[in-house]
């Protein structure tokens, strides 16, 4: 049976007290939301901090703020966020992203943050101690090789957050406060390509909000890919957001891609939208470009390759549903939710 | 009520006099009482099938006297662009002799099209070799139940369920099995489905969507659109059994005696 190891446990009631925490117990110290991700993951020996410092407790982490755009606290659990009204409304992609993460149940308890915060995930990784031990471990964890890429110096699992590629496209900033002060980043620099170090947050900072910009003008979408529909991590995460003028000219676009690299990036085939309308054929050349930066690796479910191939078609069904196509009957073929 | 057994008459839940239907009590009334006085109510029965007339090595395995047959109907949708397979409909028709229970014998049924649609679209164990400068060893690319999928009820299609009876004269209340033969037709008619949907035959399960696109690439290129094993594989299989069926004059016994060992490859060569 696979129990949790010892561990302190704090439970503060605001960000400065846990700022504090944190600063004073060091990297030995992890934070706790949901717990949905971290949890197993201590089960499996994965990670083994000495002290658990809790967000629950803490009412300054689940306040949204309505001003020229939406701001939401990174304590929000997911299914919070998928009955917030503003999120639906204007931001469809991180709506649907939020949706689509894992079961009703894991939503209850899984935060934004923590679903910004995911570990890196990998066939090699999710197991447990013993399995793991067997194969005499791997690079990620207590192991010198990776037995995905043999030849790697790099730790190549692959980032499994659904909400991050949709706030990515979405213009979104995260805020991260310490003892040391706060900082605001582009939600794209909160990732570094790096399976074992794959946040830029600093081990004694805390995610505390994210930021989305006004929603005027913008439309968004994001799709997910696994083999089962009803719930699994995504092998493939395509968001995109894109403004148009009144005659239906892009101005801007933005398409990030998930699951197909250590971290949730921006690519640059919104670029290729810009000053044009959403054609078919515009879609079809944006989807080229988003699927030829797609790296994914032979670390999780599904063919690689083909994970591949399918980006751009990906990229057509989110493109299309901005652009006001019914796109209901392939997303319940997809997701076998409605949405 | 005080009366004889053969007096006693049972309809709506009620237990009464079947001469005078205003005596009477609840069921459960009844059974409290009864059990009061005999102690836990219960039967045993037994039921052993007819003696096979077979007498070769392996007759007595699967001694049943009958067996159940289904058949299977599977609509399928798939995707040119990626190959992608949805299943919204199924309709399963298993030939069950008699429903002793026809809720929990649906309930087998539509199991089967569960396991049978895991099976045909999810399930798989799958290998990978190390390198050899490693260890060149086998190990699970998906070592995990996690990774291991099954379908949920979410990713279940609609299944329309009938039931065949025709009770089976050789076997207990004229009830043959419904344990997973209503499984066995669901694999081949995803197979077949998706073959009639857009003319390419995946000849190995799971049937994913990778695979039907590098079969829809074949077909492209003017191959044979298929994906799966290219031959058989080289066993060394010892010389058949023959059986004969009654009506090749069989009477269950085998007309040969094989040799028990398999063959070494040089004999049959």
């Amino acid at each position: 049976m696979m129990r949790l190891p010892w561990f302190e446990f704090h439970s503060p009631r605001s960000i400065s007290e846990a700022a504090k925490i944190l600063a004073a117990e060091g990297p030995q110290a992890m934070l706790i939301a949901g717990g949905t991700d971290l949890l197993p993951n201590m089960k499996r020996r994965h990670q083994t901090p000495a002290t658990l410092v809790s967000l629950r407790q803490i009412e300054a982490l689940k306040k949204a703020a309505n001003g020229s755009g939406v701001t939401l606290g990174a304590a929000f659990t997911l299914n919070e966020i998928v009955a917030n009204a503003a999120v639906r409304e204007q931001y469809a992609g991180l709506w649907q992203a939020a949706a689509q993460v894992a079961t009703v149940h894991l939503r209850n308890m899984g935060t934004l943050g923590g679903n910004l915060c995911l570990d890196t995930r990998c066939n090699y990784y999710n197991q447990n101690y013993e399995w793991r031990k067997a194969i005499d471990f791997c690079l990620k964890k207590d192991g010198e090789i990776c037995w995905v890429a043999t030849a790697s110096k790099r730790c190549v699992a692959a980032s499994s957050t659904d909400t991050a590629p949709a706030l990515i496209s979405l213009g979104a900033t995260a805020r991260l406060v310490s003892t040391q002060g706060e900082r605001e980043v582009a939600l794209a620099d909160l990732y570094k390509n790096d399976g074992i170090d794959y946040l830029t947050r600093r081990p004694d900072e805390i995610l505390t909000e994210v930021k989305l910009p006004a929603p005027e003008g913008w439309r968004s979408s994001y799709w997910k890919l696994r083999r089962r529909g009803a719930f699994d991590f995504p092998v493939l995460g395509v968001a995109a957001a894109v403004r148009t003028a009144r005659d239906g000219t892009v101005e801007d676009a933005r398409i990030a891609l998930g699951a197909v690299s250590s971290r949730p990036f921006l690519t640059k085939g919104g670029e290729l939208l810009i000053g044009k309308k959403l054609s078919d054929d515009a879609i079809a050349e944006a989807g080229a470009k988003v699927a030829s930066a797609a790296k994914p690796m032979d670390n999780t479910d599904l063919d690689l390759y083909w994970r591949k191939a399918v980006a751009a078609e990906f990229v057509g069904y989110a493109l299309r549903e901005i652009r006001g196509d019914d796109m209901s009957a392939t997303r319940v073929r997809i997701a076998r939710h409605a949405l | 009520m005080e009366t004889v057994p053969e007096n006693v008459g049972f309809a709506l839940g009620r237990v009464f006099r079947a001469d005078d239907p205003g005596k009477l009590m609840s069921f459960r009334e009844a059974i409290v009482l009864a059990e009061e006085k005999f102690g836990t109510l219960g039967s045993v029965g037994s039921y052993s099938p007819p003696r096979s007339p077979g007498r070769y090595k392996g007759a007595g395995v699967g001694p049943s006297p009958a067996y159940s047959y289904t058949a299977c109907v599977v609509e399928a949708e798939v995707d040119r662009k990626t190959g992608w397979i949805t299943v919204p409909k199924v309709w399963i028709a298993h030939d069950i002799g008699r429903a002793v229970n026809p809720v929990s014998a649906r309930g087998q049924v539509e199991g089967s099209v569960y396991m049978g649609l895991g099976e045909a679209l999810m399930e798989e164990q799958v290998f990978r070799r190390l390198p050899p400068k490693l260890s060149n060893a086998l190990v699970h690319k998906i070592p995990s139940l996690l990774e291991y999928k099954s379908l949920t009820s979410l990713d279940m299609p609609e299944v329309f369920t009938e039931l065949v009876e025709d009770p089976d004269p050789n076997c207990p209340f004229g009830a043959k099995e419904v344990g997973q033969g209503p499984l066995l037709p669901v694999m081949p008619a995803v197979a077949n489905a998706v073959y009639d949907a857009i003319g390419v035959r995946i000849d190995e399960l799971p049937i994913t969507p990778d695979k039907v696109l590098a079969a829809l690439e074949k077909k492209a290129r003017g191959e044979a659109p298929r994906i799966g094993p290219e031959s058989f594989p080289d066993v060394p299989y010892p010389e058949p059994m023959l059986v004969p069926t009654p009506w090749e004059g069989g009477d269950g016994n085998s007309v040969n005696t094989p040799l028990r060992r398999p063959l070494k490859k040089e004999a049959l060569a």
